[in-house]
């Protein structure tokens, strides 16, 4: 039987063969194929059913798909679906802490390394879930290079993770970081392979410092370390969230939802949150409340906001309004 | 022979266009396919995106697929490529794109809206790999040049 087939002329054995014994015969991919008899696009559910006849003119091509996919946080070519980080500080008891891990739908937790007991029982590391959670171990307490490489390098030991948030306290006051240090131990951990991810100040000049030091991420401050104080320095996150290729991540101060989202909404790419979570009155509602936060904002930044006008722009056109007499 | 050029020219106004469709187009991916010759791209052929989730990713729509490239080829041009939008992610192919790219001959054109300004690029995307393919911008076609004026002459 004699049909046209892409064009080309083609003779086929069987008679009258459905489009589906045609595609199985030529070995084609199913799921990737369109086909067209006489111009009409046959359904995938009809290939069974639709016989092709003598003289039809069918046309096979490959699908046309792909797509950017999804808005997912990538850090060091690892994809996270949420960008709400959670410490794991502070919170009364364990139950507490999972429950509010739980319902803030996060994906990488922070864990001081100094509270792993990295001699015998593992401690905090025994009550989290680690097939759910991505582990940051972080270097708090560390006030020097020395120490936060050699933390840096027993975490790594003890968890078998590369990742390493990176915090050196310059202020034991107001546990301000000392950047200098900050980007040394950058360029030291990189250098052995480790994914570091720092904690820095809303400094633009520090944050471009430490990611050409080859940070997988930049973590700026948005007021001090538990002060729940929120960002009043917006502007120089801003500044840090426009300028920085590597994904900006804040950390600290955060203290309501509303800090959350305005962080996202200036382009930040993901916040991390501990106390603010811990010490709330109900902290599973709180982590909650912290993730519809991000999720907000993250979706008004991607919507880009209405441009700010200095003078009063009405809502109702002026045309058309009645007027008296 | 069955290689795409390493490189592929395309007049500016075309990609002005291709770039501001997918700005319209935005949250939504856009594609379409390119046609030409030699090489040079001619003629841009959108094709509507019947994807679940055109948030994400892009399926063309089959008919309209098909209509593009007939009228590609009924013009006497040769498909040279797709192009397709990333509204919230890379001028770089996705995993999905990787997956789904069933045409390692034709080049693959990506325009990015991450960032402010579009950024376009474009690709080869075989089995074995993905491999940049130029880019190469040119003016656009004036009256003075086109084959009927030149066969007028």
């Amino acid at each position: 039987m004699q049909v046209t087939l892409n064009r080309e002329p083609v003779e086929l054995e069987s008679r009258e063969p459905t489009v589906w014994d045609v595609i199985s015969e030529r070995n084609l991919p199913e799921r990737a194929v369109v086909v067209a008899v006489n111009g009409e696009v046959v359904r995938r559910d009809e290939w069974g059913s639709c016989r092709i006849r003598e003289g039809d003119e069918v046309e096979v091509v490959h699908a046309v798909a792909g797509g950017g996919g999804e808005d997912e946080l990538e850090i060091a070519g690892e994809r996270f679906s949420s960008r709400l980080f959670l410490g794991t500080g502070k919170y009364d008891d364990p139950q507490t802490m999972n429950a509010a891990l739980e319902s803030s739908g996060t994906e990488m937790v922070t864990v001081a390394i100094r509270y792993m007991d990295l001699s015998g029982e593992r401690g905090i590391l025994e009550q989290l879930d680690l097939s759910r959670y991505r582990l940051l171990p972080n270097t708090a307490g560390a006030t020097t290079v020395a120490d936060a490489v050699k933390m840096a390098r027993l975490a790594r030991e003890a968890t078998g993770t590369e990742l390493i948030k990176l915090e050196v306290i310059g202020d034991g006051e107001t546990l301000w970081p000392d950047t200098a240090a900050t980007i040394e131990a950058t360029k030291v951990l990189v250098e052995e392979g480790f994914v570091v991810l720092p904690y820095t100040s809303p400094d633009l000049v520090a944050a471009l410092r430490l990611e050409e030091a080859g940070a997988a991420t930049v973590m700026p401050l948005a007021s001090p370390i538990g002060s729940g104080q929120g960002m009043p320095d917006w502007a120089s996150i801003h500044r840090i969230a426009r300028r920085i290729s590597v994904p900006v991540v804040v950390d600290a101060g955060i203290g309501v939802p509303s800090d959350a989202a305005l962080a996202m909404e200036l382009g930040c790419d993901a916040v991390l949150v501990n106390t603010a979570v811990a010490k709330a009155e109900d902290p599973e509602k709180m982590a909650r409340a912290m993730k519809l936060g991000v999720e907000a904002g993250r979706l008004s930044y991607l919507a880009g906001r209405m441009p700010v006008s200095a003078a009063a722009v009405p809502s109702s056109p002026a045309r058309g309004v009645p007027t008296a007499g | 022979l069955n290689r795409p050029p390493e490189r592929i020219e395309i007049p500016r106004h075309l990609l002005d266009g291709i770039a501001r469709r997918a700005r319209e187009g935005a949250p939504r991916e856009v594609c379409g396919w390119l046609a030409g010759a030699n090489g040079r791209v001619l003629e841009v052929y959108p094709v509507p995106n019947a994807a679940e989730r055109p948030e994400a990713e892009f399926v063309m729509q089959p008919e309209a697929q098909l209509a593009a490239m007939r009228a590609g080829k009924e013009r006497g041009l040769r498909l040279l490529g797709t192009y397709h939008s990333h509204p919230r992610t890379p001028a770089e192919p996705s995993a999905r794109d990787r997956r789904l790219a069933r045409y390692p001959v034709l080049s693959h054109l990506i325009v990015s809206l991450a960032r402010p300004e579009p950024e376009i690029r474009c690709y080869r995307i075989a089995e074995d790999g993905v491999s940049p393919v130029e880019l190469r911008r040119t003016p656009k076609p004036g009256p003075a040049l086109t084959e009927s004026r030149l066969r007028g002459c």
